[in-house]
């Protein structure tokens, strides 16, 4: 198991890992935006653009997502959040999705997710593959 | 970095298209993993209607990617209305098996629009990892 840290990790949240590599899977968890003065619309990109860069950093790619758990605060949002959505997935490649309303913390964050990932092999020059060395 | 990677291991079930619907995947499947995730597809219906509904469609899907309802490892539940925790309760015991029983937690939630009650997501294991068909689509 592998732990990947946030890459700023403010001291409230020091017991938490942005990523968790297990085996083939990768788990990434309570996924917010970094700025949370911004509307839901943003705070949704943000997510996406780090959700992307956590999987490229765990060895894994946005067409390799499993799943992915959205919590929203207001479901109003919901078109908002699935423009951004629909713009980030790979259109032959969309993972599974779950969407709830849910409170979170704190209260200027109005979404939230949650992702499992499959880990990508590398294919060698000998043209067998090799786990992905972080 | 990653320079080059495998052949897509990742297989796809249930696509969902169009216009105002994001586009996702109700069923994923790889190596000997199965997760489906859907509500009805009939909204209208009470909490029996719908339940029966979601869990008729879980179980085409888990078929369709090698796996049946004696091999769920973990269930999530989300129900609009906590009243309607018995009514679900009645139809998912006359589903599952005793000796097959998941994991499940319910909670409350609202969802993606008003009239639904209920959205399941389900993990299992695949026997049959030859069940392949990679994203293809439901309908």
């Amino acid at each position: 198991m592998v732990r990947i840290p946030l890459d700023k990790q403010p001291q409230e949240e020091i017991h938490r890992s942005a990523a968790v590599i297990c085996g083939d899977l990768i788990y990434i968890d309570g996924v917010q935006a970094r700025d949370l003065n911004q509307e839901t619309g943003e705070q949704t990109a943000d997510i996406l653009q780090q959700l992307k860069a956590l999987l490229q950093r765990c060895g894994s790619r946005i067409e390799s997502l499993i799943r992915v758990e959205v919590t929203l605060r207001h479901m109003s949002d919901f078109a908002v959040m699935n423009s951004h959505w629909n713009n980030f997935v790979d259109y032959e490649r969309p993972p599974g999705r779950a969407c709830l309303s849910g409170n979170l913390f704190p209260e200027e964050a109005n979404i939230q997710m949650s992702a499992v990932a499959l880990r990508m092999k590398q294919a060698g020059k000998d043209g067998h593959h090799h786990d992905f060395q972080l | 970095m990653i320079s080059s990677f495998d052949n897509d291991e990742i297989f796809r079930a249930g696509l969902i298209a169009g216009t105002d619907a994001p586009r996702i995947a109700l069923s994923t499947f790889w190596a000997d993993r199965i997760q489906v995730c859907t509500t009805a597809r009939d909204t209208t219906g009470d909490i029996t209607a719908q339940t029966t509904q979601v869990l008729n469609d879980l179980e085409g899907f888990l078929s369709q990617g090698g796996s049946d309802i004696s091999q769920i490892i973990s269930a999530r539940v989300w129900i609009k209305e906590m009243t309607d925790v018995p009514l679900f309760r009645e139809v998912w015991n006359t589903w599952i098996t005793a000796e097959n029983a998941p994991g499940v937690a319910i909670r409350q939630a609202d969802m993606a629009r008003e009239t639904i009650r209920i959205e399941i997501r389900l993990d299992a294991l695949r026997k049959d990892m030859k069940k392949a068909s990679p994203n293809e689509n439901q309908d």
